[in-house]
């Protein structure tokens, strides 16, 4: 091979060797198909790989032709019998039970059940809020009258007593001649 | 609309018909799946297993499991391809567990056969000489050696191609790939049985 022929690659043989195989197998698109045709009556080492992949193909005739045996169908049949009456296998069960259930309606009734348990627990929390506001208006109201006393809370823990607290409010009974100590 | 006309295009193959009155409880039909479908199972997997009763068990586990599942059946493929699928899988999986258990032969190949190994007559016999035309039974035994060397998934395609007539997309549908891996797949399939069986071709 001279050192300007390019050589051919290994992909570049098994494409063609799929294309090939691909033609003799009738799987090629038309257009394809007349360009592989062209190129086998003009290529003649393809035309003899060609060949040589139809005729061993052609060879698997050979192959003894392996049929069922006089009872097979009847022992295949039988065996039927055995998984209509065994009982349900543990893969089975699993799709036999949901089936059963669902045809039962008793999927149904549970579903029904269930929606109607959120919709009242729905509606329960939905009553709960509003009766609440008011509460928590009042709450609000009650805060702010006694926001004085919250404000000077601080000097108010002083006192001993409320007694003291009025005591000391009220105005003190004083003789204007007498002299203080 | 396009899953409408494919479902349309699976409802129009007769074994399609046969496995929806399956569906529907006739046991008549069944019977008839069977008897269409057993000497193709039976030689599917005789030709990839190479032992007979192994076959015939096969064949029937196949039927089972499509008699088992038939009430959840959709046509959603050729019935012939989810059947072979489902016999490429338990193939697959006998070829593994025997691959597991398989020991060293301490007999003589004969003796071999009786265990369900496969007689096996060396190519390298026949390449001393080359000359001597081969008999049908040398013929097909040497055949049977080019397509034992093959892979599962190669054995299967040709099966498939070559038996069933099983266009690519078939065997794509079987073995779960595309057309253009399945092309793949069968040139070199082809290519193999090629190298292995040339020499014995005039």
């Amino acid at each position: 091979m001279s050192k300007d022929q390019p050589q051919t690659t290994k992909p570049d043989v098994e494409d063609e060797l799929a294309d090939l195989v691909a033609y003799l197998d009738g799987e090629m698109d038309e257009p394809s198909a007349e360009l592989m045709e062209r190129r086998l009556t003009s290529d003649n080492p393809l035309r003899q790989r060609a060949d040589a992949l139809d005729v061993t193909w052609q060879l698997l005739d050979s192959l003894e032709d392996v049929g069922a045996s006089g009872e097979f169908a009847q022992k295949t049949l039988s065996s039927l019998e055995t998984i209509e009456t065994t009982p349900d296998s543990p893969q089975d069960f699993g799709t036999r039970f949901k089936r059963a259930l669902f045809q039962s309606g008793v999927l149904h009734n549970a579903i029904g059940w269930l929606v109607l348990a959120f919709l009242l627990a729905s509606l329960g929390l939905t009553i709960g809020r509003l009766t609440a506001r008011p509460q928590r208006a009042n709450d609000d109201v009650q805060m702010l009258q006694q926001l004085p006393l919250l404000k000077h809370y601080h000097q108010y823990r002083l006192l001993p007593d409320a007694d003291f607290l009025q005591d000391v409010s009220l105005p003190a009974e004083v003789d204007p001649g007498e002299e203080l100590p | 609309m396009v899953s409408q006309s494919l479902s349309n295009q699976y409802l129009s193959d007769p074994d399609v018909q046969l496995m929806l009155l399956v569906k529907e409880g006739d046991h008549a039909a069944f019977e008839k799946l069977v008897d269409r479908f057993q000497d193709r199972l039976v030689g599917f997997f005789f030709h990839m297993l190479r032992d007979r009763v192994v076959a015939e068990d096969l064949a029937q586990e196949t039927f089972l499991r499509v008699y088992r599942s038939r009430e959840r059946y959709e046509p959603k493929a050729r019935f012939s391809t989810w059947l072979f699928r489902i016999a490429h899988n338990l193939a697959s999986n006998q070829k593994r567990g025997s691959a597991r258990r398989r020991e060293i032969p301490l007999t003589s190949d004969s003796q071999a056969n009786e265990f369900g190994t496969g007689g096996r007559i060396p190519a390298d016999k026949s390449a001393l000489m080359p000359t001597r035309q081969l008999d049908s039974s040398e013929v097909r035994e040497v055949v049977k050696d080019a397509l034992d060397s093959l892979g599962d998934r190669q054995r299967t395609a040709v099966l498939l191609h070559k038996f069933e007539g099983m266009s690519y997309q078939d065997i794509g549908d079987v073995l779960g790939l595309g057309t253009v891996a399945v092309k793949s797949l069968l040139s070199r399939a082809r290519g193999k049985l090629r190298e292995a069986l040339e020499r014995y071709v005039n």
